[in-house]
């Protein structure tokens, strides 16, 4: 080996090794020994590593919930927060995803990452897309504060975020969605004030919902108590979330993180005993969700599905898999909230739904391609036949499909 | 059949048919953008032996047309990342046993592959190449890949200590 010699891997350009790190996303030792091999390959890999961690045991997630804390030092955030997109937690053994600690941990992470509006310069270079995620929900949280406008405040919106990030879809369809979704917007600042009631009320929420309307406006303290907590916007990069079957991730937790899960793309909270209310609280403050699993959750009702879908509009993958309680109520809601977005839907093990229900998302949901009815006992034979004649899959493996790491996962051992 | 003539970095004339060379995105745009042409296209990053390679890459996925990225014709589930994944995901699925064998090869050789692959924006060899590289890399330890890939540290040792404590969380 002279002294000229130029080692083969020097030769490659930085786009090359990234896309041969990012290949190797899965094995995280691997990444983990690219990232110590020498300065120029941890510039590399770091971003990868952290981008998507993988925890196979809590005292992984402490670590990393530490590493986070102590590399941000007072205001500034960790260098590694922002490189977070995203944070799955049901690869660990049961007896850690049920952990309460975890929930604590979650805290510490999301609160790390989430960085608080307006503390950010409007115009930051590199990930447009992050602020075209996070910009309508500040327009949002704005419109809060003036809720008696509601109408008003919806058209400089609109022109805000077209003028913010031209061309770009996702804002256009989110801020669409906001304006959509903007004559629930004073509803749910009453909603947020009410939950700072008593849960005695709150019991009385899925059944009585115009009752509870009435009881509000005879309300306006808590009204406006409801604007002025609602006004703080938050921005993080986590844009998917896999809580499945991590029952350690109390509600209350969630429901305290909901404004800084702003910018989740994918959320999956299968088998987590969510209530309506959590689906509900976390659903208000993510306007840009895609991919939603409630799945194994038999406390969810009608009221809680309805609540998930008029807020977010953009959804096009939802799995209620097994959510026994729910009827066709819950699918006319998806119907008419998601007919221009909704892909897959899977109601599996949900023997409320009938034939009518099916009928009314199979009709006004235009992309439409899986609906899975296995065992929903009470839709027929025949309207089975009718959705195969619409080329909608009526039966899959969801685990799959439904996957918040669809397309990663299966690479995993 | 029509022959496309490339030079080599050495300077050497190559003919290739143009169906199989038009494997390669690069000169399949340049033939799209100056129609066909008897004058030969010079390929300065590509030395003779490497184009050598290529084109028996290319001769034996003549005809599997599938092995070509195609846009996706119907709208996925996942239109973002995901997607890029999955295709992936694929072509490691569809590689065979030449694909294997043929990168049976010194690291100078595949490097030089990866590159040129890169450069002729041949995207199965692409994928391959890459593949093959990420798998020399898997199992192994820091100093085993410095060793392997030749690549010296250029950390100062509280630097290593600093990125090995910070990342300490993915060891098992």
């Amino acid at each position: 080996m002279d002294a000229t010699f130029i080692p083969a891997s020097a030769r490659l350009p930085t786009e090359l090794l990234l896309a041969i790190f990012s290949r190797l996303t899965p094995y995280q030792d691997a990444l983990h020994a690219c990232i110590l091999t020498c300065r120029r390959w941890s510039q590399i890999a770091i971003p990868l590593l952290w981008k998507q961690p993988y925890f196979s045991r809590i005292s992984k997630v402490s670590l990393f919930a530490f590493t986070l804390v102590s590399t941000s030092s007072g205001q500034t955030p960790s260098p590694y927060a922002k490189l977070i997109n995203t944070l799955s937690f049901s690869a660990m053994p049961e007896c850690d995803r049920n952990n309460p600690r975890l929930g604590l941990l979650l805290d510490t992470i999301i609160s790390c990452m989430a960085v608080r509006r307006s503390e950010q310069p409007s115009c930051s270079s590199g990930k447009g897309w992050q602020e075209a995620a996070a910009a309508p929900v500040i327009k949002r949280s704005r419109s809060l504060s003036r809720n008696t406008e509601n109408t008003g405040c919806a058209r400089p919106l609109i022109t805000a975020v077209d003028v913010g990030i031209p061309g770009d879809a996702t804002a256009v369809e989110a801020a669409a969605a906001t304006v959509a979704g903007n004559h629930t917007v004073a509803y749910m600042s009453r909603l947020d004030g009410f939950q700072e009631e008593p849960p005695a009320l709150s019991l009385t929420m899925d059944s009585a919902q115009p009752r509870f309307d009435q009881h509000m406006s005879t309300c306006p303290s808590i009204l406006r108590l409801a604007s002025s907590t609602a006004d703080h916007a938050y921005m993080s990069s986590l844009q998917n979330l896999d809580l499945s079957f991590c029952k350690g991730t109390r509600n209350y937790m969630l429901q305290r993180l909901a404004p800084k899960l702003a910018s989740l793309r994918v959320l999956n909270l299968a088998g987590g005993q969510r209530t309506d209310i959590t689906v509900s609280k976390l659903a208000q403050h993510m306007p840009g969700v895609r991919r939603v699993s409630i799945a194994w959750t038999m406390n969810l009702s009608d009221f809680g599905v309805s609540e998930l879908v008029q807020k977010c509009r953009a959804v096009s993958v939802l799995d209620l898999t097994y959510c026994t309680q729910i009827e066709d109520t819950a699918l006319f809601s998806i119907a008419h909230c998601l007919k221009d977005s909704l892909m897959a839907l899977s109601v599996a093990y949900c023997a409320g739904v009938t034939d009518i229900g099916v009928r009314e998302v199979a009709t006004s949901c235009g992309r439409l391609e899986v609906l899975n009815l296995v065992k929903c006992l009470r839709v027929t034979e025949r309207m089975r036949r009718f959705l195969e004649s619409l080329n909608v899959v009526t039966q899959c493996d969801t685990r799959k499909l439904f996957s918040i790491n669809y397309g990663v996962s299966n690479k995993r051992k | 059949m029509t022959l496309i003539k490339l030079i080599t970095a050495e300077g050497a004339l190559i003919e290739v048919e143009q169906d199989i060379i038009e494997q390669s995105g690069t000169i399949r745009n340049i033939l799209t953008d100056i129609g066909l042409t008897d004058k030969p296209i010079p390929l300065p990053n590509v030395s003779g032996p490497i184009l050598t390679k290529i084109i028996e890459y290319c001769m034996h996925h003549r005809h599997d047309t599938s092995r070509r990225r195609q846009p996706p014709s119907q709208p996925a589930l996942d239109t973002e990342s995901d997607c890029r994944e999955s295709a992936i995901e694929e072509a490691i699925a569809k590689m065979d046993d030449f694909d294997h064998e043929f990168c049976r090869i010194d690291q100078g050789t595949l490097f030089d592959l990866l590159l040129a692959a890169n450069f002729l924006d041949i995207q199965p060899l692409l994928d391959l190449t890459g593949y093959t590289v990420a798998n020399m890399m898997k199992g192994k330890t820091v100093q085993e890949i410095r060793d392997t890939f030749h690549v010296r540290s250029d950390f100062t040792p509280e630097e290593e200590e600093q990125v090995m404590k910070e990342n300490a969380w993915c060891e098992n």
